[in-house]
């Protein structure tokens, strides 16, 4: 006689696969179980597929809703969920999109979709709390929030993932969707999040100041970056203003 | 500051709450509107992100529940000892009254189904789920309460009816129930079963809280007639007069409004809780905090 772990393997394996009739014959009874296990296949899906949708908003906007809800199907079946919290489930969704034949066209839509994992992370992380790196720079205190993340694209994705949550067809077409690298900034902000494009001097400012919290290092970092620039002008104008960026005087 | 003294540890008190989601937030951190408890799915909260600030500054006012639906408390796993953990840090940071989750299962060999899933009502599975309870209540230092699940399905294995299950689970692990009046009703029409059958076996059981709800109603291909419990409108009269039943035999007991589907104004569930209201006054409901405290 089949245990509880065999009537749930087969119930799981009957919900992803979409294939009820092992599982129907294992729960028997007098209703018809492989109608009424698609009403539980059909929840699961909704349930997983609204929790995608809510995360990737603008990509969900550049395929459309419905094509959408193919792909997060496809993906809940690859790759389900391993924790009951559904805020946090779809990390994997983008290097998904990236192999999904059918977003062939669409060469960045992973990426657009890596920055709203991003932008995800960073709504979800603490607002205050200890600075991830903080310097002196000369009689000022530069602290790096909390929720600062660095996500690095091969496309113009913070542009195009404007354009699509403000579903502005104009914007988006005058887009050069063209390859260009570029390092983003994410980080939290009242109930969301935040994103900045910084400009390869002010990246690698921050990426050192991150990896070694080190001011000198990181100006030199910048000059690095960008040989023809001025590095203190880059992180005056990018980095001091910014919202990830905490300012106070230096003792 | 609030010039109320502290809720901590309030208790959920024998009248009608609301089930708060995220399109209200605002509207109840703003207005403060006159409810006097509010539950809140606790999965929704785990995180450090805004719902959370959110839930900080109403639970200031209010006294909140925490429903849980990840728990997957009738599962062959053993309790995702990560889940349970996220779930003690959310209650020793909102005090709730009372803490719940299902009789069902969600999750096997590591795979969370997201849905509540049915169990087959079997001696092994009353030990697995009873295990499960004892180790979740060790974990929170408080007993939670039970809901029983609204199903579509019945196992042919299933030799226990749900409602004598789950009073056994509680004379076992000393778990309250969450006697949800629309699922009774909801699987009653499914299974083909007596609706009041169900609550005489409970009779003798703790009853925590009790939740209703509106539920949906499709047809399969066959054009068998199916109701599921979508939370997405106003609750059924038939449900209202299974609810009433239930205030004569339990006496009066926390009632919470769910709506999670189709969410309408604010207004429309403080209509719903008012009925409630209404039904509990004509059995003696005068604001106290309920017997059955956690």
């Amino acid at each position: 006689m089949p245990g509880l772990r065999d009537h749930q393997r087969a119930v799981a394996a009957a919900l992803l696969s979409g294939d009820m009739a092992a599982a129907a014959v294992m729960i028997g009874g007098n209703n018809p179980p492989a109608d009424r296990l698609r009403i539980h296949r059909n929840t699961m899906l909704t349930a997983l597929a609204n929790a995608l949708a809510l995360t990737y908003p603008a990509a969900e906007a550049l395929v459309g809703a419905e094509f959408f809800a193919q792909a997060a199907r496809a993906y809940i079946q690859a790759e389900p969920p391993r924790a009951a919290l559904l805020s946090l489930y779809g990390g994997g969704f983008a290097d998904f999109l990236a192999l999904y034949e059918p977003v062939r066209a669409l060469p960045y839509l992973a990426d657009v979709a890596r920055l709203e994992w991003t932008v995800e992370c960073a709504a979800h992380a603490p607002a205050e709390g200890r600075p991830q790196a903080e310097v002196d720079l000369g009689g000022t205190r530069l602290a790096l929030s909390p929720s600062l993340k660095l996500i690095e694209v091969r496309y113009p994705a913070e542009p195009i993932w404007r354009a699509a949550l403000d579903g502005d067809g104009d914007a988006l077409s005058r887009i050069d969707m063209t390859h260009s690298r570029a390092l983003l900034a994410v980080w939290r902000e009242g109930d969301g999040a935040a994103v900045s494009t910084l400009s390869p001097a002010a990246g690698a400012f921050v990426i050192e100041l991150l990896a070694r919290g080190d001011a000198e290092a990181a100006i030199n970092a910048a000059a690095f970056a960008d040989p023809e620039g001025d590095p203190i002008a880059a992180i005056t104008r990018e980095i001091l203003p910014a919202g990830f960026a905490r300012l106070s005087p230096s003792n | 500051m609030s010039i109320r003294p502290s809720l901590a540890t309030a208790p959920i008190p024998a009248v009608a709450g609301i089930g708060l989601r995220f399109p209200h937030h605002r509207h109840v951190i703003d207005t403060r509107p006159k409810t006097a408890w509010l539950e809140v799915h606790a999965e929704n909260y785990m995180t450090d992100g805004a719902p959370l600030t959110h839930l900080e500054t109403i639970r200031r006012d209010y006294p909140v529940s925490l429903h849980a639906v990840g728990l997957s408390l009738g599962g062959a796993d053993p309790i995702d000892a990560d889940h349970l953990a996220r779930l003690k840090v959310l209650a020793e940071r909102i005090e709730p009254g009372l803490i719940s989750d299902h009789l069902s299962w969600s999750a096997i060999d590591g795979v969370y189904l997201a849905d509540l899933l049915p169990l087959p009502y079997t001696e092994e599975a009353l030990a697995v789920v009873a295990g499960n309870i004892d180790r979740v209540q060790e974990a929170l230092g408080r007993p939670i309460l039970v809901e029983n699940p609204s199903t579509y399905l019945a196992y042919a294995a299933s030799v226990i009816g749900e409602s004598e299950f789950l009073a056994e689970l509680a004379l076992r692990t000393g778990c309250g129930i969450l006697c949800d009046v629309n699922n009774i009703y909801v699987s009653a029409r499914n299974l083909g079963s007596d609706p009041r059958g169900y609550f005489s076996a409970l009779a003798a059981a703790p009853i925590g809280e009790i939740h209703l709800a509106g539920h949906a109603v499709r047809r399969l291909d066959d054009g068998t007639e199916i109701r599921i419990d979508d939370h997405g409108s106003t609750v059924d009269p038939a449900v209202w007069a299974l609810y009433a039943e239930a205030l004569s035999l339990f006496g009066p007991v926390p009632t919470l409004i769910e709506w999670d589907t189709a969410i309408p104004a604010f207004s429309v569930l403080e209509s719903e809780a008012a009925q409630a209201q209404r039904m509990l006054d004509r059995h003696g409901s005068a604001g106290a905090a309920h017997a059955w405290v956690a």
